[in-house]
């Protein structure tokens, strides 16, 4: 672009600024890439916004994902009793209140660096220790390991923890300092057994709810319960009739290709579990010098959807529905049916269906010489924290998980190296605090 | 203690003063206590902090002339002093806290602070301990949540930290792990039933 077309484009949008933004998100972005280049972009500014803390179900679930996460597993020291617990969740609340509502917390070293929450959210998972300090009766069958399964090459240091920390921010300066905070009033309790930083696309990238891209550059999580619907509350609360979060304008209801979700799948939860859900976190490590071998080709018949717009092989657009049944001019199916969209799917099965909230990781690590990949040397380290939601994990992720540890031909670069299991309690009105139905 | 003999007596005067004005304020009514909050220590520490900001909403000075708790044996009011290098030592409050009406006190690591002495129990992260403000209008109670700390030492200096450590004074919270469930104040022996709040 010339220089003189451009400064007559930034005029315009100055002029039209009002009819930009009301006309929608492409307006609205032509001015403030406009004037991001000019000056300050105040209209971007994110520091603020809040994701409230109380509420009947935890905040970080139902919640549209946050730029970065910090997933916190730590293991309990071994003096910690059910009174000991009581008294670190109800610090942990107090903490994670105040933080994600912009505020320091009490003895907070560095209180100015909570003043920007940036839609902090803290989100709390039990594992079985935990919940057995409450009594051996309250614990639930599913909280437990996954079956090991053959893709699974499990490092058993990240695979502990008994309570989970999923702390996410649209600000990474926020989030370092709210995990540091969380795990100072954790540490007379706990020792840190894992933690994993992670990220999708920066606040104001992409609009919100543009489907992310994972390290592999697949546009990963197009066919995911939509938040404030009943599907979501039936697929991951439980109950169609779930509380909706606060701010929601209600749930919608929709009818979705899968079909409806039984209205059941809170059925497995214990009655301290109510408005709770299950998280499953997996590490999946995701072989990007493997990965290179393949060409798009190759890449957009495994995943049955194309790299380039996600779109399925058997149509144009990424939301159009995948049709498993169609038949090529060559005689094979378009969709292989060992791809990761064919073995994910069940058509049939409504309740096979999982909500995810994934999290890539990315760096640049010397590895070892790869005789596997002509002798090149691994560069990076990267793979996905896989946090899938559901009411049910053995109704609605085992089978899927099955499916697919069984035959995808994702396998090939992809293996879990961390595996884990948690109970998500409810969430606490002011003045309680998170696991207040287990502990009282 | 001996400050407090001297302010009672300095008071005998100021409240002869706020009676001749009609109403005397009541501290607890116009004292706003924001964020009270304490350092949990173990018991062989022997002392350790209360924080907390103060916020004088009423139309009269107030002197915070005292503090009385049950978990220690003496409490004193205490000022940070700098020694123009970074370091810092504390000592007693001449007088008391003094906030003016309107005004705010901020009592923080590194300045001004409660003290709680002679401590009788493990103050564990998650207690709540229930400290009573002596002030010239009446006292005033207030709940502090211990939470792990590692700063607020009696006397600190940057680069001296090995050397502070282990005086007299015992107050070290360090962080330095001593192998196994070492969980500065959190000590294992359990429950002393105090568990629910």
């Amino acid at each position: 672009m010339t220089e003189i077309s451009r400064r007559r484009l930034l005029g315009a949008s100055g002029i039209g600024a009002g009819a930009g933004l009301a006309a929608g998100i492409g307006g609205t972005y032509g001015v403030m890439g406009a004037a991001a280049r000019g000056g300050e972009d105040s209209a971007g500014f994110s520091g603020k916004q809040t994701v409230p803390f109380y509420g009947a179900h935890q905040a970080g679930v139902e919640t549209p994902p946050q730029a970065h996460a910090v997933f916190l597993a730590v293991e309990l020291k071994d003096h910690v009793d059910a009174a000991a617990m009581r008294r670190w969740l109800r610090i942990l609340s107090d903490a994670a209140a105040a933080l994600t509502d912009g505020r320091a917390p009490l003895a907070d070293t560095e209180p100015e660096m909570a003043a920007q929450p940036a839609s902090l959210t803290v989100t709390f998972g039990f594992g079985r220790k935990v919940v057995e300090l409450a009594g051996a009766d309250k614990v639930p069958g599913w909280l437990k390991p996954l079956p090991k399964y053959p893709i699974d090459r499990l490092r058993p240091e990240l695979c502990g923890g008994d309570l989970l920390m999923q702390i996410c921010s649209d600000d990474p300066l926020t989030l370092a300092h709210a995990s540091r905070m969380l795990m100072k009033d954790s540490r007379a309790f706990s020792e840190i057994a894992w933690s994993k930083e992670c990220f999708r696309r920066a606040y104001g990238t992409d609009p919100k709810g543009t489907t992310v891209r994972n390290p592999f550059g697949q546009v990963d999580g197009t066919v995911n319960p939509e938040i404030d619907t009943d599907d979501f509350a039936a697929l991951v609360w439980g109950d169609p009739n779930a509380p909706e979060r606060p701010g929601s304008s209600g749930r919608k209801q929709v009818e979705t290709p899968r079909g409806q979700a039984p209205a059941d799948l809170d059925s497995a939860h214990p009655d301290w579990m109510a408005g709770g859900t299950t998280l499953v976190l997996r590490d999946i490590v995701m072989d990007l010098e493997s990965w290179d071998l393949a060409d798009e080709p190759a890449r957009d018949f495994s995943v049955g959807r194309r790299m380039k717009d996600g779109s399925p092989l058997t149509g144009e657009r990424e939301h159009d529905v995948p049709d498993l049944e169609a038949v090529g001019s060559d005689g094979f199916k378009k969709i292989s049916p060992a791809s990761h969209v064919a073995r994910s799917r069940n058509g049939k099965k409504p309740e096979e269906q999982i909500f995810r909230r994934v999290y890539s990781y990315q760096s640049l690590a010397k590895g070892p010489i790869r005789d596997d990949v002509e002798g090149v040397r691994q560069i990076n380290d990267a793979g996905l924290m896989f946090a899938s939601y559901q009411a049910d994990i053995e109704r609605q992720y085992k089978p899927i998980q099955k499916r697919l540890a069984e035959g995808d031909l994702l396998n090939e670069w992809t293996f879990p190296v961390g595996s884990t299991v948690w109970a998500i309690p409810p969430g606490a009105s002011e003045g309680g605090y998170i696991g207040e139905t287990l502990f009282g | 203690m001996k400050l407090r003999k001297t302010l009672l007596a300095a008071f005998a005067g100021a409240t002869l003063t706020l009676a001749g004005c009609g109403a005397d304020p009541v501290a607890a009514d116009v004292l706003k206590v924001d964020e009270p909050w304490t350092k949990a220590v173990s018991k062989d520490k022997g002392m350790t902090g209360v924080f907390a900001t103060i916020d004088n909403e009423g139309k009269q000075e107030i002197i915070i002339a005292d503090a009385e708790t049950d978990v220690a044996g003496t409490v004193e009011l205490h000022e940070t002093t700098s020694d123009g290098k970074g370091g810092m030592s504390m000592k007693e409050k001449e007088g008391g806290f003094v906030i003016p009406a309107g005004e705010k006190l901020e009592l923080k690591p590194g300045g001004e602070h409660i003290m709680l002495m002679d401590l009788k129990k493990d103050i564990k992260p998650g207690d709540e301990v229930k400290i009573t403000l002596s002030t010239s209008a009446g006292d005033v109670e207030i709940t502090a949540a211990a939470r792990e700390f590692t700063g607020a030492k009696e006397e600190y200096a940057p680069g001296e930290n090995d050397h502070g450590e282990h005086m007299d004074h015992g107050d070290d919270e360090s962080s330095d792990d001593k192998g196994g469930d070492d969980d500065h104040g959190e000590h294992g022996d359990h429950e002393h039933g105090d568990g629910k709040k």
